[in-house]
């Protein structure tokens, strides 16, 4: 007997698993379902704005000056070879302070989805981008390049959550932009394990103070093989960058996070944090901080540690009554509460929830 | 009946035997105090109290609110009425303001918890992970915080006095005194007693010496043995007959 799904039926299927990571697109935002833009809205306010929120798609055909002012600049890709993506444009001034939710759906077994996004954040404007990333299906690949560009005294905010299965295969790399005294804020976690995943943040901060920040909060489950990266490059003086991220190890995943930062311009400030917590003997946790100076005025710090929890802080939490498992599930979630601080407030509680889960799930 | 009996209590440690053949008692609201040298098995004491796994009772029965907690483990006995407050705690990487979350949602009350933030002035460690960088004074403030968030029957207080001044000594005798006021009965380990002198509700004294109680009696005069004595004096009288 064949069993026929519809689109409707599948679109439904990803609006409810992206509204489960808390990314409820509904209200703003879009579903990539394998190559289509299956559902879109965006407010008819923030279009009057002059805000430009569509598939790249549409977005080549439609605003190929944009294309051709800001994209393709930090990557190499054939354009034709693009599945689909989405296209961001914040005018000149217009800060938007709620969130617009892209949901990256995969929902055709064994398909390759190939996504190319651009983000423009004009001079002066502000964006919250959030990305949920995940699977209808058990098997397949999504390989993911965005683009971003920073305008001066710029903000954007990148949020991205991924939510795979096993047999996914993942290659997701993001390219950003800044000029003078732009904030680029980007912060990510999986709730899942994959196949293998390839993920990394190249950050261009080639604006004089212009500063940059990557929150990582990877949970290396099941049989992953995962392997993060970052690099900030400080092009411009008195520019700043911080590389954070957060490795949890279980079952027998292999979880490996490289972090660099490159300083050629003068009163420029870098640092990384890498920082493992391995929970299981069969995981493997590697992480390399990478530092190098072309100026003699500028700082740049890393720390980087892997360890497991010790005796006494169990000890310590289970005396205060909680169980073993409730004591693993609170360090854990200490562990990974990095960077949501600098979360907007209207997106911190979908990633405390995301933390709370996989803390509570953590053994 | 006594709210907590130690009875012939034997600790051992990474197989060596600590305490030998301890015994004290807690009654309701009051305060005990346990003295003793450094390396004597105070702590240790207070920690097989607790259930801590590394402190094992090789001998005797540990008697709270009438049930037998020797074999209980230590989540177990927190539920039950007893809190640690901890004189080296570990450094945790886990917010104070989470934990103290956590803590308050399983005993107490979002309000208590609010109240003993501003009270004992630890808003500003709120966003901190636990212990890191905290001074002498804001351990030992936190440590009393968090024992106070579970309202405890009993309350194990380990060395509250040590490494901190005078000002903060006053301010934590004033919480030992208020817990102490509420019902909660503790046993107050002090190295050097200066604590005592704002402790208000004193119950009785112990003197523990080479792992074994050498000393008891009302907890003003077992200090003042202890200060016209010393330790090392007081068990030689032990021998003789303190």
């Amino acid at each position: 007997m064949t069993v026929r799904i519809s689109l409707e039926d599948l679109v439904r299927k990803a609006l409810d698993k992206a509204l489960e990571l808390g990314i409820d697109v509904r209200k703003s935002g879009s579903i990539i379902l394998n190559e289509n833009m299956a559902f879109h809205t965006l407010s008819k306010i923030l279009e009057e704005y002059g805000v430009i929120y569509t598939s790249i798609k549409e977005g080549f055909e439609r605003y190929p000056d944009i294309i051709e002012k800001y994209g393709l600049k930090l990557v190499t890709i054939d354009p034709k070879q693009v599945d689909n993506g989405i296209l961001l444009y914040v005018p000149r001034g217009v800060k938007l302070v709620d969130p617009i939710y892209t949901c990256l759906a995969l929902g055709k077994r064994g398909y390759v989805q190939k996504i190319y996004n651009l983000y423009v954040i004009e001079d002066d404007a502000e964006a919250i981008a959030t990305k949920g990333c995940l699977t209808l299906v058990p098997e397949g690949a999504h390989v993911g390049v965005t683009e971003a560009y920073v305008g001066r005294n710029a903000k954007l905010h990148s949020i991205m959550i991924h939510n795979w299965m096993p047999e996914i295969t993942v290659s997701s790399i993001t390219k950003v932009r800044l000029l003078d005294n732009s904030i680029f804020h980007s912060y990510y976690v999986n709730l899942t394990s994959v196949k293998k995943i390839d993920y990394g943040v190249e950050l261009n901060i080639d604006g004089e103070n212009a500063k940059a920040r990557s929150d990582m909060v990877v949970f290396g489950r099941g049989d992953s093989d995962m392997y993060y990266w970052s690099e900030a490059r400080l092009n411009a003086p008195g520019s700043s960058a911080e590389l954070i991220s957060r490795m949890v190890g279980e079952d027998k995943a292999r979880v490996e996070v490289k972090s660099s930062i490159v300083s050629r311009a003068p009163r420029t400030t870098g640092h990384i944090e890498c920082q493992g917590l391995q929970l299981s003997r069969d995981s493997v946790l590697a992480t390399t901080p990478s530092l190098k100076s072309f100026v003699n005025d500028t700082v740049l710090t890393h720390e980087a540690s892997i360890g497991r929890i010790s005796e006494e802080e169990l000890e310590y939490l289970m005396a205060h009554g909680f169980t073993e498992e409730e004591a693993v599930s609170i360090i854990v979630r200490g562990f990974v509460e990095v960077g949501l601080e600098l979360i907007p407030e209207k997106l911190r509680p979908i990633v405390e929830n995301v933390l709370d889960r996989l803390s509570k799930s953590a053994m | 009946m006594p709210l907590l009996e130690v009875k012939d209590v034997s600790v051992n440690v990474d197989g060596n035997l600590i305490v030998k053949k301890a015994s004290l008692s807690v009654n309701e609201g009051e305060i005990t105090v346990l003295m003793g040298p450094n390396g004597s098995g105070k702590s240790t004491l207070l920690y097989s109290i607790m259930g801590l796994s590394r402190y094992k009772v090789v001998n005797g029965r540990i008697i709270f609110n009438g049930v037998d907690i020797t074999d209980l483990p230590s989540w177990k006995r927190a539920l039950m009425g007893i809190a640690l407050a901890f004189q080296n705690p570990p450094k945790i990487r886990v917010k104070l303001g989470y934990l103290s979350e956590k803590i308050s949602s399983k005993y107490s009350s979002k309000e208590l918890a609010e109240k003993l933030i501003i009270d004992l002035n630890l808003a500003k460690l709120l966003n901190r992970d636990l212990h890191h960088g905290f001074s002498g004074g804001e351990i030992k403030r936190t440590e009393l915080f968090l024992t106070m968030l579970q309202k405890p029957k009993i309350a194990l207080l380990d060395e509250p006095d040590s490494g901190v001044d005078i000002e903060s000594i006053k301010i934590l005798a004033d919480y030992i005194n208020r817990l102490a006021e509420n019902g909660t009965g503790i046993l107050l380990v002090t190295h050097q007693g200066y604590i005592l002198r704002y402790i208000d509700n004193l119950g009785k004294g112990y003197v523990m010496y080479n792992g074994m109680i050498i000393c008891s009696g009302p907890a003003y005069e077992v200090f003042r043995k202890v200060s016209v004595y010393g330790y090392s004096k007081l068990a030689q009288m032990h021998a003789e007959g303190c």
